[in-house]
């Protein structure tokens, strides 16, 4: 009898453990799977004199360059041009800035070895598991100075095609102007590795397979989001929320944007832009509308786009209900600032969520997507979550497994009243144990991080002795653009002025002295040591303390009753600041 | 005294001649640099620094140009009178009228206060009249009648000397300056003018008697008795006129011929006629010419010389009128100190350009290095103590006219040479880096004299000053209230003389109607109060001047910085050397000024020293603007401070921790114990109850003194110099 009352008592022990594990923790184990598969994309530009006969307005370059800026996150591109050789190269991954100053430095000349290109641009793929991608971008002529060069250089393009197909890389080509017929050409290319030959007869239309690489053969959510013709055009743009990463806005077609106006509100915002196309990129939006305006001399044609990026981390976790032997599972997808994407438009409907393979419907409570299932075992539940969003691409875990743990339910004995006590004797010192701990982990965390902060403000007072500002400044302005006689003005900076530095437009606003001159607020004082005060100039201003020239971006120090001056662009604006004591009525 | 030499010098910010040099332009560029050269500094002593009032005069020359423009209705055209240089005027066209004393409305306006400083009588007593007709044709001539006497003298004493004479080149040398005087007269048409009325007068009312009038023609005779022993006045024969020669040994016939001479050398258009007025002037002989003279155009020529000269002396007046008082106040300045004294003279230094364009921004700096070197070292020859800035606007709003015109009021005229007191702040707030004091006081006229205030009391000043106050530089400004007066507005009146008619008889005689008594208005003439109270704090510093006045208990080493002039009898003792203006201050407006203190206030007071009555205009408060909210401060604080500060900088090579104790220390040979030993003076730098202490602040490194006065404690910090011979070596 004592044997079996033990072993009824391990297996309560191990399950109110396991239950209390499984309230605490929500365990979620899953695999690290990334849906959206890494792709690896080379242009392979030919840049021989022929090139010149079916794209003399460069609108190839144009293409590439736009092709690098619209990018997606998961996409990274390299470059290799050529002509006699490889005349250009950028490793895979180079940023769209770099592509763009090196094809400012090319231009169609000499032959087109391609093979040495095609050699070049399979090098530069390493072996991993992203998809690899050749973009040719070519009129189609292998072409060198002799026959034998042009033969040799033939027998390389195959072999190096022959090797792209070993390797998983598909040649798409775009072949530009009418398809040769007659001797060596690259076509080719495209069908042998299982890539796609585009003929564009219209180099004006090049620009329309960015979003067609985009939206197709990338497999980027890319929604046309509307349409500027005319010779003047305005488009809002509405984004889905604020919650994403990055979101980019294509403009792509004839266009003349020199007059060009956006406007909205995002942490950062570029704006790229060549002769058929615009970029705007657009990271972490703060306005959900963007709006632009666009005028030309000529009519437009240009088509938006839009696509977003975000990136998340699941979590999942769920709640069991014994009597109805129900568990709530629960989905929160959170970004990196972790803001809920489901608060945002997803939870529009536009995810669905997968239990064991099932789509399944949930509701959304608290930012998290709630389903529900009955266990009468413990079990592993599977979820999976697809997203239906036109314009969305998702970064992160789409799959979880979730443990439910179904409690262990005992026929209900006579009460033991010492096993009990024991038991919640137990709980109470697991639950100290616990709180201790949390607590104590919660302490050491605050204590960190004010040990960080003091040994910042210790290494901040260690390296630079804090000095205030002392006496007062005067600002005569000597000479100024419209020649009028402002008032000396003076500030008093004992005990006045809070900030560790001042800036000469810091001054000027001070003293009210409307004098708006380029690049003021790159002049700074700072208290130094012997109650000086230490300018630094770090504008294209000439500053003089005595007849000495300060050398731009170093520290020289002003004592009391000594004196410097500006003087501003070609001598518009001369000011004195003469630095002074204060006299103790003063203060 | 021997570290620091003078504490009187004073900077008046005026613009005398724009001709000359002044400040700004001696200075020049100061762009990257914060003081300059001795050589610059000697220079500009050498241009602006005066010392004494002939010395001002000669420097700064102050001139009147004068033109003649022709396009005006009256057909003989008028004189124009500008103060300065037209630059489009050719200068053979132009005449420079010198403001020197010899200009006979200057030299009548410096006789007036003298004559009034003599006379001890107030302003409304004072016959102004009798001085201002100094500048009436009859005045001028007596002067030149004077002045041809020693002509005469001189050339006779010449004549009579032997060529080869030694003593006879120094008669000449004598004679040509005498002539270079007299030529001032003959060479400008207009300086001929009053010689030529009084000429025309002489000859044509000659023989009428002062108290009867005769109406028949004169007809010279001689006394003689006819046979029944009948005395008789006879008919003269006309052919004397020779004789006199004869008796004149031939002298006046070569100082006529050398007149001549002169004048046609000196004109190259001469008239005969001004050739002969001007020889008639110098060299009267006889009266031969009077059976000559066409009576008719010599009345008609009387009364247009009379009225151009009335229109000319006029505009000249209105022209003339600021800078005259600004010559009278430098002259008021250095009269507070009797030239008979040989110390510590007062010294002026001018800036000699408008403060409008010395406080523009611009110009600023240039005032500041220049401050910087002669304020800021420690030699303190050069250094500036005090400033004058007269003419400081009254009226805050002068061009809001709140009144239709029914009748010709006084033309308010925006007055040129006022200093606004924007342009006051500007200076006080560069004055006050270096310790300058500054004197200001507000534009002249009747709104500001001693008769206004006695009957208005001091709100308007103390309005006008309350944007002052509270300020930095308010412990550096004082207000000097009233203005004084030299000529009253209302007794400014000066009769040139009447008009001449012709009479039935054919006589020419002067008319007695009113509208033909040529008058003009000199409207008023005043002098600042801050030159004068510049003036007499200037003066008071010097210890001779002190012991002049005091006689006894007077340091003759050390300078009056602590002398209180309100305390005891030192107002009755150090006084004004201007005549008293009015019966005084009632009671009332007395309350006003002792309630705050303020200003820096003259009193024009019955007072009586031992037994003798003080007939002059005493101070009655000292004090600048800085308040402790109940009284304002007495300048001399203030004075106090800054020489003990620079005395101190100097003695502790510039505030050497080491040389601040020493300078404190009880030892009989430090500083502070010297200066107590000294106490009892009336110049003593510590009083009785007076003392300094001081708290060495060595965290911060400030020295903070305190200076008791009278158990007032004044503050002075100082940062201490903790540079020693070791950390120098870093």
């Amino acid at each position: 009898m004592k044997i079996k009352l033990k072993t009824t008592k391990a297996v309560l022990i191990a399950v109110l453990l396991s239950s209390i594990t499984a309230i605490f923790l929500h365990t979620t184990s899953s695999a690290q799977e990334q849906t959206q598969q890494d792709r690896e994309v080379v242009v392979l530009l030919d840049c021989s004199k022929s090139m010149e006969d079916v794209d003399s307005q460069y609108l190839a370059f144009d293409f590439v360059k736009g092709l690098a800026v619209s990018m997606p996150r998961k996409c990274r591109m390299g470059l290799v041009a050529y002509n006699n050789g490889v005349c250009a190269s950028l490793p895979i991954g180079s940023s769209s800035t770099d592509i763009e100053k090196i094809l400012s430095g090319l231009q169609y000349r000499q032959y087109g070895n391609a093979g040495a290109g095609m050699e070049a641009a399979v090098a530069c793929f390493q072996n991993n598991q992203a998809d690899k991608q050749i973009l040719l971008i070519s009129d189609g002529e292998i072409m060198m100075d002799t026959k034998e060069g042009t033969e040799e250089s033939n027998q390389l393009f195959e072999q190096s095609v022959a090797e792209a197909k070993k390797r998983n890389i598909a040649i798409d080509v775009l072949a530009m102007g009418e398809r040769i017929q007659e001797g060596h050409t690259v076509y080719a290319a495209a069908g042998s590795t299982g890539g796609t030959l585009y003929e564009v007869e219209d180099s004006m239309k090049l620009c329309s397979y960015i979003e067609k690489y985009l939206s197709g053969e990338w497999e980027t959510s890319v929604s046309h989001v509307g349409k500027l013709d005319g010779t003047k055009a305005e488009l809002t743009v509405s984004l889905p929320d604020c919650i994403m990463e990055k979101a980019k806005i294509l403009l792509i077609g004839s266009q003349q944007n020199e007059n060009m106006t956006l406007s909205g509100k995002a942490g950062r915002m570029d704006l790229s832009k060549g002769r058929n196309y615009t970029v705007v990129d657009i990271a972490n939006p703060l306005s959900e509308h963007i709006s632009i305006q666009m005028s030309s001399d000529t009519p437009m044609q240009v088509d938006a786009y839009l696509y977003t990026e975000y990136e998340y981390t699941m979590n999942t976790g769920y709640l069991y209900e014994e009597n109805t032997q129900t568990a709530h599972i629960w989905v929160e997808l959170a970004n990196t600032e972790g803001h809920r994407l489901l608060d945002g438009h997803l939870g529009n409907g536009e995810m669905a969520l997968y239990l064991d393979g099932q789509k399944t419907d949930y509701t959304i409570s608290e930012g998290k997507a709630w389903i529900e299932n009955t266990y009468s075992q413990s079990s592993t539940a599977h979820l999976e979550v697809r997203f239906m969003d036109p314009a969305g691409n998702y970064y992160g875990i789409r799959e979880a497994e979730e443990e439910i743990i179904v409690p262990v339910v005992e026929k209900e004995e006579e009460t033991d009243w010492f096993f009990w006590s024991v038991i919640g004797l137990f709980i109470i010192a697991v639950a100290g144990v616990f709180g201790i701990s949390y607590k104590k982990r919660k302490g050491q965390q605050t204590i960190r991080r004010q040990v960080a902060d003091l040994s910042s403000t210790a290494q901040v007072e260690t390296a630079a002795p804090k000095n205030d500002f002392c006496g007062k400044i005067v600002v005569y302005v000597i000479h100024n653009k419209n020649d009028i006689d402002y008032p000396p003005e003076s500030i008093n900076l004992f005990a006045r002025c809070r900030r560790e530095s001042i800036t000469l437009e810091w001054i000027l606003d001070t003293c009210n002295l409307p004098l708006d001159l380029k690049g003021a607020e790159k002049i700074i004082f700072k208290p130094g040591a012997d109650r000086s005060l230490v300018v630094k100039n770090n504008s294209r201003a000439s500053v003089l303390i005595g007849r000495a020239l300060l050398t731009k971006g170093q520290s020289y120090n002003l004592y009391y009753h000594e004196k410097v001056t500006f003087i501003f662009d070609q001598e518009d604006a001369e000011i004195e600041v003469h630095y002074k004591d204060l006299k103790p009525n003063e203060r | 005294m021997s570290i620091i030499k003078q504490t009187n010098r004073t900077l008046l910010f005026e613009e005398i001649n724009p001709e000359k040099p002044d400040i700004l332009t001696l200075i020049g560029d100061v762009r990257g640099i914060d003081s300059l050269s001795d050589e610059k500094i000697k220079e500009m002593n050498k241009e602006l620094l005066v010392r004494n009032f002939d010395e001002f005069i000669n420097k700064f020359d102050p001139v009147v140009y004068s033109y003649y423009n022709a396009a005006v209705e009256t057909g003989t055209g008028k004189i124009v009178y500008t103060l300065r240089k037209p630059e489009t005027i050719p200068e053979e066209m132009l005449t420079v009228v010198h403001l020197n004393k010899q200009n006979d409305f200057l030299n009548m306006l410096m006789s007036l206060v003298e004559a009034k400083r003599s006379q001890s009588i107030i302003n409304v007593d004072f016959q102004f009249d009798k001085l201002t007709d100094m500048i009436s044709p009859r005045k001028v001539m007596e002067d030149i009648k004077q002045n041809r006497k020693e002509l005469q003298y001189v050339y006779k004493t010449y004549a009579e000397l032997e060529d080869g004479d030694p003593h006879k080149l120094d008669v000449a040398d004598k004679l040509n300056i005498m002539f270079e005087e007299a030529s001032v007269n003959y060479n400008n048409v207009l300086a001929m003018l009053p010689l030529a009325i009084e000429d025309i007068k002489t000859r044509l009312l000659l023989g009428e008697a002062e108290e009867k009038k005769d109406n028949t023609p004169l007809t010279l005779g001689v006394l003689s008795m006819d046979e029944n022993g009948e005395l008789k006045v006879l008919e003269a024969p006309k052919a004397e006129t020779s004789e006199l020669m004869v008796v004149d040994d031939n002298v006046n016939a070569g100082l006529i011929a050398a007149l001549e001479e002169d004048y046609e050398t000196l004109n190259e258009e001469s008239s005969d006629y001004v050739k002969a007025l001007v020889t008639r002037t110098y060299c009267p002989l006889a009266s031969t010419m009077v059976s000559n003279i066409d009576i008719k155009q010599e009345v008609s020529n009387y009364n247009s010389y009379l009225e151009f000269y009335k229109t000319a002396k006029d505009d000249f007046i209105k022209v003339v009128k600021p800078l005259i008082e600004k010559i009278l106040g430098v002259w008021a300045f250095f009269e507070q100190y009797p030239s008979n004294i040989k110390g510590m003279k007062p010294s002026m230094f001018i800036t000699n350009i408008s403060n409008d364009m010395l406080v523009k921004a611009n110009n600023l700096p240039r005032l500041i290095a220049f401050l910087n070197t002669v304020n800021a070292k420690n030699d303190f020859d050069n250094a500036i103590w005090y400033g004058i800035v007269p003419s400081v606007s009254l009226d805050q709003n002068s061009n809001v006219r709140l009144t239709r015109q029914r009748f010709q009021g006084n033309e308010k005229t925006e007055k040129t040479g006022v200093n606004s007191v924007e342009a006051l702040v500007r200076l006080l707030d560069v004055l006050k880096d270096y310790s300058v004091q500054c004197f200001f006081s507000y534009e002249t006229g009747d709104k500001t004299t001693f008769n206004n205030m006695a009957t208005e009391g001091i709100e308007k000043y103390e309005d006008r000053c309350s944007s002052l106050i509270g300020k930095a530089y308010s412990e550096y400004a004082i207000p000097c209230i009233p203005n004084f007066t030299i000529i009253p507005k209302e007794k400014s009146g000066v009769i040139l003389d009447n008009r001449m008619l012709l009479n039935e008889n054919n006589m020419a005689e002067l008319s007695k109607e009113k509208e033909d008594i040529m008058k003009l208005w000199i409207d008023g003439v005043y002098v600042g109060a801050a030159y004068i109270a510049a003036g007499l704090v200037a003066a008071y510093q010097c210890p001779e001047y002190l012991k002049e006045m005091f006689k006894k208990n007077v340091d003759a080493e050390l300078p009056g910085v602590r002398f209180d002039i309100e305390s005891g009898d030192h107002p009755l003792r150090v006084h004004t050397v201007m005549a008293k203006e009015i019966t005084g201050f009632t009671n009332t407006i007395k309350n006003e000024i002792n309630r705050h203190s303020f200003g820096f206030v003259f009193s024009s007071e019955n007072a009586v020293l031992g037994t003798e009555n003080i007939h002059n205009i005493m101070v009655y408060k000292a004090r600048n603007l800085m308040s402790d909210g109940k009284v304002y401060e007495p300048i001399y604080k203030t004075q106090v401070t800054t020489y003990i500060e620079r005395i101190l900088r100097h003695a502790t090579g510039d505030f050497k921790q080491e040389n601040i104790v020493q300078f404190f220390s009880n030892n009989p040979s430090s500083q502070k114990s010297r200066w107590q030993e000294k106490r009892g003076c009336v110049n003593a730098v510590i009083g009785d109850g007076d003392d300094i202490e001081y708290e060495i602040d060595e965290a911060n490194g400030y020295c903070v003194l305190n200076i008791t006065f009278n158990g007032n404690v004044k503050n002075l910090e100082i940062e201490i110099n903790r540079f020693n011979s070791n950390n120098r070596a870093m």
